[in-house]
């Protein structure tokens, strides 16, 4: 039970850094998010977290949305882009996951003594 | 495309009804692209609807974003609410507890202390009750008992007290947290 709570609190802040890090890759739309998200297990998710994620994502201006005809008999398809706000928080998540990560591998390693600071 | 599918979309549409019109038909047109797409792609149709989840939990989902959202823009009215009735009835409440929990104390000790000292002194009178004097061991019994009853009101009022207190400061977190 508990270790289920930790992972799901851990994937909710998780999933917004990975869609954005994916968006700032390529313009990409809602189904193909979630199947690139998919091809990690501890990233899957489901339309209803990732459709309603995207909306409050756009209304916090992070990114925008454009609907772009593709091939035909498929009907258009809604685009992701990061705005210049989204482009500056991605880099402020990426430094702060780099400061997270860098943190707990130094605990992990049992590098961190009581003489060091 | 299928009958199956405007099943489904009605069911969502009716669940979005308290969202803005243009909201509600644009959650509709992603999901209803969402199932194209996946179809196109040759998913079956029943593992698409599957995967979206059942439609009132998909509208859900909308709903709770744009329920936060409400919130917040409510903040004025959520500071006032929470100021009419806590600012109201603490400026009752919180005095009332705080001395008749003070009060019981004191009877408590009181009682304790001049049964004690008339053990001793032999204050005439006693302790009248039931029309009935009691004097000596008697006296000092039904001082403990008395004083027991009156200290665990006391401490009963004082619980009540921070209770609300806590109440309060709960309520009061709450409402800063949504700015």
């Amino acid at each position: 039970m508990e270790k289920i709570e930790w992972l799901s609190q851990l994937r909710r802040g998780i999933l917004e850094f990975s869609i954005l890090l994916l968006i700032s890759k390529k313009s990409m739309y809602g189904y193909d998010l979630l199947a690139s998200l998919s091809k990690w297990e501890v990233l899957t998710t489901t339309e209803g977290t990732v459709y309603p994620l995207l909306r409050r994502l756009e209304k916090d201006k992070l990114i925008v949305s454009t609907w772009r005809e593709s091939n035909p008999g498929i009907p258009p398809r809604k685009y992701y882009d990061l705005t210049d706000e989204g482009k500056l928080f991605l880099e402020i998540m990426n430094e702060e996951w780099s400061n997270l990560t860098t943190a707990i591998s130094i605990i992990n390693n049992g590098e961190v003594t009581n003489d060091d600071k | 495309m299928t009958s199956e599918v405007d099943k489904y979309l009605g069911k969502v549409s009716a669940k979005l009804n308290r969202l803005p019109v243009t909201e509600k038909e644009e959650i509709l047109k992603e999901i209803t692209n969402h199932i194209h797409e996946a179809v196109s792609r040759q998913e079956s149709l029943q593992n698409v609807l599957d995967k979206l989840g059942s439609p009132s939990k998909l509208a859900g989902s909308y709903t709770a974003l744009y329920d936060l959202e409400k919130s917040r823009s409510n903040h004025v009215l959520h500071n006032v609410s929470f100021f009419l009735s806590t600012g109201l009835t603490s400026v009752i409440v919180i005095p009332l507890l705080f001395i008749l929990s003070i009060l019981f104390a004191i009877a408590a000790a009181v009682s304790l202390v001049i049964s004690v000292a008339g053990m001793f002194m032999d204050i005439p009178g006693g302790i009248v009750l039931n029309s009935a004097s009691y004097t000596g061991f008697s006296q000092l019994v039904v001082a403990i008992i008395s004083s027991v009853i009156l200290s665990s009101f006391a401490l009963l009022l004082w619980k009540a007290l921070i209770k609300y207190l806590m109440y309060v400061a709960k309520r009061h977190q709450r409402i800063r947290l949504k700015k």
